[in-house]
C-alpha cells in the first residue's frame, strides 16, 4: 500500500504525540500505574523507587498516578470504553477479586504466578504463598490480583506500659480479661473502641464465633437462607461473650458517641490500654501518641482452647484486559516482588510483606510470625457485603452497645436474615 | 391614604387567532435553530443519562462489563428490603419533619426581623450557615459534639450534670435533622424576607391603625402576599430533602465505611448499592432507588404546586 508523503508525516506526528514517543534511548514502551497511595505516603515512596529502577533496567517508561484509596473505584467506569487509562491498578484483594473481577474486564494473572521473581530462582506463586494466592482469586476462578503486602488485626498496646506483655502476651481470653480487670481496678477503661464504625464493632463477635465454630462454620451463617444457623449454641455463646464485654464496663463512657478516629487517637494518647485494630494503626495514630509510645501487638487470644485464625487483607495489583501494555505490566509485578523492595515495605512503609523471608517491623512481629505459620482465615472469600451492612452490623452494634441481650441478638439475627433472603427472592 | 384593594388578577387576554405578519412568522421560524444547541446539551447531559438510569434499573450490572436483564427484580427486592423501608421513613422525616421546622423558624424570623433595626446585619448573620458547605459543618460538628467536645464542655460549665451524647446511635438521626434545620432555616428566612420586602408598607400601616397584632399582620398580609414565593420554596425544599445525601454520609460515615443503616436515606441507599464498602457493586438496585427518588420528586412537586396554587393569587 502506498502512503503519500503527507500521510507519512501525519502518522509520524501522531506517533510522536502518542505511545510511540518514549524516552530517548528507551524501548519506546511505557506502562501506567494507578496507585492507591497518595504522594508523600511511605508506601508511595517505596513504589516510586521501584518504578524508577524498573525504568532504568528495562527502558520501559513508568507513569504513576497517585490516585489514593479510590483507585479501583475510579478506574471501573473506564472499563466500559476501549481507552482504559491504566495498565496496572492497585487495590486490596476484595476490591480486585470482587469489584474489578465482576466487570469481567480483569486479566487473569496465572502466568505471572508461574513466572520467576525478577533476578531470583523462586516463582511468584511460591513467593506469594498458596493462601494469599487463593485470596487473589475471584469467585469465578480468575486470578485478578498479585498481592505484595498484608495487613491483619492485633491487640495493640504500649510496650512501655506493659513490658511483661511484650514477652508473654495473654494466650487465653481469660488471661486477657484478667489483665483488663486489673486495669479496671486501677480506675482505667482498658479497651479503646471507635463505636461509630460498625465494621469495627463486629470484630469481637466474629472472632469469638470463629474460634468456637471454625471459619467455615462462621462464614456459612450469612448465606443460610433460613436464618436458623444464627440460633446455634455457638453463636449464642459468642454473643454472650460480647454481651459480658459490653456490660463489663471495659469501654470508655461515650465510646459510641464519638466520630472516628476520636477513640483510636484517645487510645494513643493513653486514655485506654488496648485497641483491636489493623496493622496500619501505628501509622495512623503516631502523631497523637504519647512521646515514647512503643507500639506492640499480640494476636487474638484463644477462646475455649481454640485460637481464631487471622483475618487478612492483601494489597496488590490487577491488570485490565484492555491494558495497552499488559506484557510490561506483568514484568513490573515480578520486578516489584524482589526482596529489596519488599524489605522496604517493612522498613519504610512499616507494613508486612507477603514474603516470608522479609521480617516485619518490631511492632507487628508477633502477628507476622502467626501469619507466616499459615493460621489465616481462608474461608473469608464469600461476598456478603450487602448482608453485613443490612443485617449483621446493625444488630451487632446493638449487642456491643448493651441495647439487646445475646439471646435477643440471635433471635433477631435469625428473623432478619430470613427476611433479607426473602427480599432477594 | 386609602387602603389599596386586593384584586384578583384579570383574565389573560384571548390569544389572537388572526394571521400573523411576515416579521413575526420569521421570528417564529428562528426559534427552532436557536433552541437546538441548548436542547442538544440538555438531552446529552440530562435526558440521556436519566433514560439510561431507568434502563440500568431493570438490569444487574457491576458498573462495567456485561449487563444481565433482571426485569422488575431490583424493584421488588428493594420494596421487600426492610433497610429500604427504614431509608424511606428517614427521608420522609427529613422531608416533613425538618421541612416543617425550617418553614416555621423562617416564618417566625421573617415576622420578627421585618421591622427590626439593623435587620440587614441580622439577615447576613442568619444566612451565614448557608455559605458554609454542609460537608464542613458535618466534619466540624463531629468534633464539637464529641462527649468531651465544645458543646458538652459549655453545658457542663453551665451546670448540666449529664449533657446528652449527641452522636450516640439513638440520638444521631435527631442530631442530623437538627443540623439540617440549622443549615436550611437561614436560606429560607432570607428568601422570605426578600419577598416580604416587596410588600408595600401601606398595608401594614393600615393594619396597625386597625389594631392588628404582629401575628395577625403576618397571617393576613405577609403570608398571602408572598404565597407564590412560599410555593416555590416548598418545591425547592421537597427536591432537596429527597436527595439528602452528603450531610449524612460525612456526618456518620468514615473512609471506606457506610453510615449505620439507621441513618440511611434514599440517596444513601442508592449510593450503598453502587459503592458498597465491601462487595460487588450493584448499579441495578442503585438505579432503581434513584428512579424511585425521581418519580417521588416529580409527584411531590406536582402535589405541592397543586396545594399551594389553590390560594387566590393577589396583585397590588
Amino acid at each position: 500500500m502506498m502512503i503519500s508523503r503527507g500521510g507519512t508525516a501525519i502518522i509520524a506526528a501522531v506517533c510522536l504525540l502518542a505511545a510511540c514517543g518514549g524516552q530517548p534511548g528507551g524501548t519506546g514502551k511505557e506502562i501506567t500505574i494507578w496507585s492507591m497511595w497518595s504522594e508523600g505516603e511511605p508506601n508511595q515512596k517505596v513504589l516510586a523507587e521501584a518504578a524508577k529502577d524498573f525504568e532504568k533496567e528495562t527502558g520501559v517508561r513508568v507513569r504513576t498516578q497517585w490516585k489514593g484509596r479510590a483507585a479501583v473505584k475510579t478506574l471501573l467506569p473506564s472499563l466500559n470504553t476501549d481507552n482504559v487509562p491504566a495498565d496496572l491498578v492497585e487495590g486490596n484483594n476484595r476490591e480486585l477479586t470482587r469489584q474489578f473481577a465482576a466487570t469481567k474486564a480483569a486479566l487473569d494473572l496465572s502466568d505471572v504466578y508461574g513466572a520467576k521473581v525478577h533476578g531470583e530462582q523462586a516463582t511468584v506463586a511460591d513467593t506469594v504463598g498458596e493462601a494469599y494466592g487463593r485470596m487473589a482469586t475471584s469467585a469465578d476462578g480468575v486470578v485478578t490480583q498479585l498481592p505484595y503486602q498484608v495487613s491483619t488485626y492485633g491487640w495493640f498496646f504500649n510496650g512501655r506500659t506493659f513490658p511483661e506483655l511484650v514477652t508473654a502476651p495473654p494466650k487465653t481470653w481469660e488471661d486477657f480479661t484478667a489483665v483488663l480487670r486489673g486495669q479496671q481496678a486501677k480506675g482505667r477503661s482498658p479497651l479503646g473502641q471507635d463505636g461509630s464504625i460498625p465494621n469495627y464493632n463486629v470484630r469481637y463477635l466474629e472472632h469469638f464465633a470463629r474460634a468456637l465454630m471454625g471459619d467455615e462454620g462462621w462464614h456459612a451463617l450469612a448465606p443460610d437462607r433460613t436464618g436458623r444457623g444464627w440460633l446455634s449454641p455457638e453463636v449464642l455463646k459468642a454473643a454472650t461473650m460480647v454481651e459480658s464485654l459490653a456490660k463489663g464496663g471495659y469501654f470508655p463512657a461515650g465510646f459510641n458517641a464519638t466520630k472516628f478516629p476520636a477513640m483510636q487517637q484517645k487510645w494513643a494518647g493513653g486514655e485506654s490500654d488496648f485497641l483491636y485494630q489493623g496493622t496500619y494503626l501505628p501509622k495512623e495514630v503516631a502523631p497523637y501518641a504519647d512521646p515514647g509510645f512503643e507500639f506492640r501487638a499480640f494476636r487474638f487470644p484463644s477462646v475455649e482452647g481454640r485460637t481464631p485464625t487471622m483475618n487478612v487483607t492483601t494489597t496488590g495489583f490487577g491488570i485490565p484486559e484492555k491494558a495497552r501494555n499488559a506484557a510490561d505490566a506483568k514484568r513490573f509485578l515480578t520486578f516489584f516482588l524482589q526482596k529489596k523492595y519488599q524489605e522496604k515495605v517493612s522498613s519504610v512503609a512499616l507494613e508486612m510483606s507477603v514474603r516470608k523471608d522479609v521480617p516485619a517491623a518490631a511492632q507487628v512481629a508477633d502477628l507476622k510470625r502467626a501469619l507466616d505459620s499459615g493460621e489465616i482465615n481462608k474461608a473469608d472469600v464469600v461476598d456478603v457485603g450487602d448482608f453485613n451492612a443490612k443485617v449483621l452490623l446493625p444488630l451487632s452494634d446493638e449487642l456491643l452497645f448493651g441495647k439487646i441481650t445475646a439471646a435477643g441478638f440471635t433471635r433477631k439475627m435469625a428473623e432478619n436474615a430470613a427476611a433479607y433472603w426473602k427480599s432477594k427472592g | 391614604m386609602a387602603t389599596p384593594v386586593l384584586e384578583r388578577t384579570a383574565a389573560r387576554p384571548a390569544v389572537r387567532v388572526e394571521g400573523i405578519g411576515p416579521f413575526e412568522a420569521a421570528r417564529r421560524r428562528m426559534i427552532g435553530p436557536f433552541l437546538l444547541p441548548a436542547l442538544l446539551v440538555y438531552a446529552l447531559v440530562m435526558i440521556v443519562p436519566s433514560v439510561f438510569t431507568v434502563w440500568i434499573s431493570f438490569n444487574d450490572w457491576a458498573g462495567a462489563g456485561p449487563m444481565e436483564w433482571a426485569g422488575l427484580g431490583n424493584y421488588t427486592e428493594m420494596i421487600a428490603d426492610p433497610v429500604f423501608g427504614q431509608s424511606f421513613v428517614n427521608t420522609m422525616k427529613i422531608l416533613f419533619g425538618v421541612g416543617g421546622a425550617v418553614f416555621l423558624i423562617s416564618f417566625v424570623l421573617t415576622m420578627l426581623l421585618q421591622d427590626m433595626v439593623g435587620r440587614k446585619f441580622v439577615r447576613a448573620v442568619v444566612f451565614f450557615p448557608s455559605l458554609v458547605p454542609g460537608l464542613v459543618i458535618a466534619i466540624l460538628w463531629g468534633f464539637m459534639l464529641d462527649p468531651d467536645g465544645l458543646a458538652n464542655s459549655v453545658l457542663e460549665a453551665l451546670g448540666v450534670a449529664e449533657p446528652p451524647l449527641w452522636l450516640a446511635p439513638e440520638n444521631m438521626f435527631t442530631t442530623v435533622m437538627a443540623g439540617m434545620t440549622w443549615l436550611a432555616a437561614g436560606t429560607y428566612t432570607v428568601i422570605f424576607m426578600a419577598a416580604a420586602d416587596r410588600i408595600p408598607r401601606a398595608f401594614y400601616e393600615a393594619a396597625e391603625l386597625d389594631g392588628a397584632s404582629a401575628v395577625r399582620r403576618f397571617w393576613h398580609i405577609t403570608m398571602p402576599l408572598m404565597w407564590d414565593v412560599i410555593g416555590v420554596c416548598a418545591v425547592l425544599w421537597a427536591i432537596g430533602a429527597l436527595k439528602t445525601f452528603e450531610f449524612v454520609l460525612v456526618f456518620a460515615g468514615a473512609t471506606g465505611s457506610l453510615p449505620p443503616t439507621g441513618l440511611w436515606t434514599f440517596s444513601v441507599y442508592a449510593y450503598a448499592g453502587a459503592f458498597p464498602s465491601d462487595g460487588v457493586p450493584r448499579y441495578g438496585i442503585a438505579s432503581a432507588a434513584a428512579v424511585l427518588t425521581m418519580v417521588l420528586t416529580v409527584v411531590l412537586t406536582l402535589l405541592v404546586r397543586r396545594v399551594m396554587g389553590r390560594r387566590e393569587r393577589t396583585d397590588y
